[in-house]
């Protein structure tokens, strides 16, 4: 049996699973679960998958893994033979890359959060939500500047990681929540990077750069 | 600018049936108006305003409706709500931070697909949007689009490949919108998808889409999850159109052939006196 | 903290930096905010062949922002349905209708844009002949800061900046070498030779300044990172120091009731 996804197409953790999976070129049965208007994670079927009730939830066999993170680093220990996406064998790497996944986390929790707000009418403090999400886009923005010294258009280095499959969509869907782009000069241009990696998948709030079809105009 | 008479008076979706239970009760928020949707033990829906008044209920087409006026008039109908074989599927509320009549008359828009739904329910080159017949219908008083047709890569969750899709649009009050669309499986028939919106106030609202589909196979998270991809692609869009109300002074905005249904849905608002979500002079 | 609000009644004439010249690139599309008493949004974008221009931010068919649009060849489209439009604001095209030639009368409101010593501009005045810096730098970074112009401009003139390359960063004051209606030059002594530092304002809101830094010609990354390390120090200090005057008189009314 291959690989399968419990998934829900709004989700941004989701969409990190989904995301790196096409990049790789994986295969995988994608399972949906209702997550609005139903309510299904939180109920007892998908409770036994997964007692957080939190999705995705990945599946591979005996293996189960219910933290997008974890799903990460899984899959490109797995599957991903040029060692380019988790570098593990290089103490450096790896240190900033665990430091970026948990910083993936702080983005769910707030650019994440004020997008459930706004979109599907959450009760939670929306201010502490967008206050946190700035704070958190001003650092992530502070270190692409620098990368972009270093001649590096990603969080580690001159090749996309699942540091930035992780930082990735929480930071291209906070306008979602209200938290927007314009500020942000270096995240803008690392967005359109990741966009333009080869396989790419959109999700909805994240649009389909037109410009690569270049066929006409001027 | 006040209420007007016309939005007051009407019906809207306030909450899913189905999600409501027993002994439970949820607080939703029409026109500025906070009201409180509550089920009794023994089933029945009651809907109350703030100031402790009764306001009307209705239940169909899997949600319940009510009104901060006093409508004169039944809830619209929709006669394939009632035919065997049909699936009905409850998408549930999206909020927008867009005027309730901006979200209907993009329901109402083929030309946006190639761009906004790409290789969904439209791919360039096929961008053409031919010439389709657009009506109000004096005597049911509704706005109708029929003979529309367009290329679509994948029309619906049940869809294998591209194909020309046929659609109907029809708008039987100002805040809801059906379409109906050429059903995949089945030939000859039409699926429906119908969009219900509650204003919560001018600029912001609910939005229920809601499908009574022909479709035996899909599992029922996938087609609700297949019409919240769809929708959720057009809300970043909404949340960006300046001004956030929709300009009926004909002078703001460029139509073009391929926009007849939103002109006459335009015209048809301001012949109601629909003001509410509406910009009515350019500002 | 006096927050400059007359010069907002009119709203600022002549050009305004939007963004550094490295940060628009080819085929590249941003949204810039012009302060004012109508407040301006405007899409800034950047043509294959380079030519930036800048449009009233909403496309003329129905509104949508056209900073979400993207460009192919010498042309902005609309990612809403696509229509496109050349650097002279003029609707070139229309999907819904391919065989149809746009009239005339369908229009972007346009703005004077020019690429400018890396720095791109705009004017709302079509003939403005504004004598605009040539300082030769090169783009540091552009960052926002929650602060007045007229605030960020006096704590300018007192900081200091890293000008060595050593572990244990050395600082020196700087000085401000000239100042003019949205730029100032900042100048510091090192071993070597001076390090300036151009910066740029632009006014978002009279609290609300983004501003737009450039440094001398080919600066080591190293320095530039430290350089870049020094605006978000400058920033953070500029966006507490009304925290820290009011939690001061918090405490002193807590001590004197």
């Amino acid at each position: 049996m291959g690989l399968q996804l419990y998934d829900y197409v709004l989700s941004g953790s989701a969409y990190k699973a989904r995301l790196f999976m096409a990049l790789l070129g994986l295969d995988y049965q994608s399972v949906s679960i209702d997550f609005h208007p139903g309510g299904e994670h939180k109920k007892s079927d998908f409770l036994q998958i997964n007692p957080a009730g939190t999705l995705p939830v990945l599946v591979d066999g005996d293996l189960t893994l219910c933290d997008t993170q974890a799903i990460l680093a899984y899959l490109a220990h797995k599957f991903d033979t040029t060692n380019q996406w988790y570098p593990t064998n290089d103490p450096v790497a790896t240190g900033r890359i665990l430091q970026w996944l948990a910083f993936a986390g702080r983005l769910t929790d707030t650019a994440g959060a004020a997008r459930l707000h706004d979109m599907l009418g959450r009760s939670l403090d929306i201010d502490a939500a967008r206050k946190g999400a700035h704070k958190a886009l001003r650092e992530l923005e502070a270190h692409l500047t620098e990368q972009g010294f270093r001649g590096h258009a990603f969080l580690i280095g001159s090749k996309p990681t699942i540091a930035d499959i992780a930082c990735f969509p929480y930071t291209a869907l906070a306008p979602d929540g209200g938290i927007e782009h314009d500020d942000y000069p270096a995240i803008r241009k690392w967005l359109i990077a990741i966009r333009r990696l080869p396989g790419f998948i959109e999700m909805p709030g994240i649009h389909r750069l037109h410009d690569m079809r270049d066929e006409d105009g001027g | 600018m006040t209420t007007s008479d016309v939005a007051r008076n009407d019906w809207y979706p306030v909450a899913i049936d189905n999600l409501l239970t027993n002994g439970q009760s949820e607080v939703v928020v029409l026109m500025q108006e906070e009201l409180t949707i509550s089920r009794g033990n023994d089933g029945v829906i009651k809907v109350t305003a703030q100031d402790g008044r009764p306001c009307p209920v209705a239940i169909n087409y899997g949600h319940v409706w009510s009104s901060i006026g006093q409508p004169d008039h039944a809830l619209f109908d929709i006669p394939e709500a009632h035919e065997d074989g049909r699936r009905m599927v409850d998408c549930g509320p999206v909020r927008v931070k867009a005027s309730p009549l901006r979200v209907v008359e993009n329901f109402l828009d083929i030309a946006h697909f190639p761009f906004v739904h790409t290789d969904i329910l439209g791919a360039e080159p096929h961008t053409e949007v031919e010439p389709y017949k657009v009506e109000i219908r004096d005597t049911v008083d509704e706005v109708w689009a029929t003979r529309v047709r367009f290329f679509q890569p994948q029309a619906a969750k049940s869809a294998e490949e591209g194909q020309m899709t046929d659609y109907m649009y029809r708008v039987p009050a100002p805040c809801t919108s059906i379409l109906y669309k050429t059903c995949p499986p089945r030939p000859g028939s039409w699926d429906v998808i119908a969009l219900f919106v509650r204003p919560i106030s001018e600029d912001l609202c609910d939005a229920y889409a809601w499908m009574a589909l022909y479709d035996e196979t899909s599992k029922q998270s996938d087609l609700v999850q297949f019409q919240q991809m769809i929708f959720l692609q057009d809300r970043s869009i909404l949340e960006n159109q300046i001004p956030r109300l929709l300009p009926l002074d004909p002078k703001m905005e460029v139509p073009t052939r391929a926009d007849t249904t939103s002109i006459a849905y335009r015209r048809w608002l301001k012949r109601k006196g629909m003001t509410y979500g509406a910009q009515l002079v350019a500002r | 903290m006096n927050a400059d609000h007359s010069e907002f009644v009119e709203g600022p004439d002549g050009w305004i930096p939007v963004a550094l010249s490295v940060d628009l690139p080819e085929a590249g599309v941003m949204r810039a905010v012009i302060a004012g008493a109508q407040p301006l949004d405007l899409v800034v974008w950047r043509s294959r062949s380079g030519q930036v221009s800048a449009f009233d931010n909403r496309c003329p068919h129905r509104g949508m922002r056209l900073s979400f649009g993207f460009v192919r060849g010498e042309r902005l489209s609309c990612i809403y349905h696509g229509w496109q439009y050349g650097e002279d604001g003029g609707c070139r095209h229309i999907p819904a209708h391919p065989d149809m030639t746009p009239p005339t009368s369908i229009c972007a409101n346009t703005y004077a844009c020019q690429d400018h010593d890396g720095v791109v501009w705009v004017s709302k005045g079509a003939d403005n002949s504004d004598d605009l810096p040539n300082f030769g730098g090169q783009g540091l970074r552009s960052l926002s800061v929650e602060r007045g112009e007229t605030v960020l401009r006096k704590l300018l003139a007192e900081t200091h900046l890293p000008v060595s390359l050593t572990s244990d960063m050395q600082m020196a004051e700087a000085a401000i070498a000239t100042q003019t209606r949205t730029s100032l030059v900042l100048e510091a002594r090192s071993d070597a030779k001076n390090l300036r530092l151009m910066v740029h304002f632009q006014k978002i809101t009279p609290d609300r300044t983004m501003l737009h830094v450039q440094t001398s010609p080919e600066l080591p990354a190293e320095l530039r990172i430290s350089l870049s390390r020094w605006a978000e120090r400058f920033r953070w200090s500029a966006e507490n120091l009304g925290t820290m005057i009011n939690s001061w008189d918090a405490t002193s009314q807590e001590t004197h009731p």
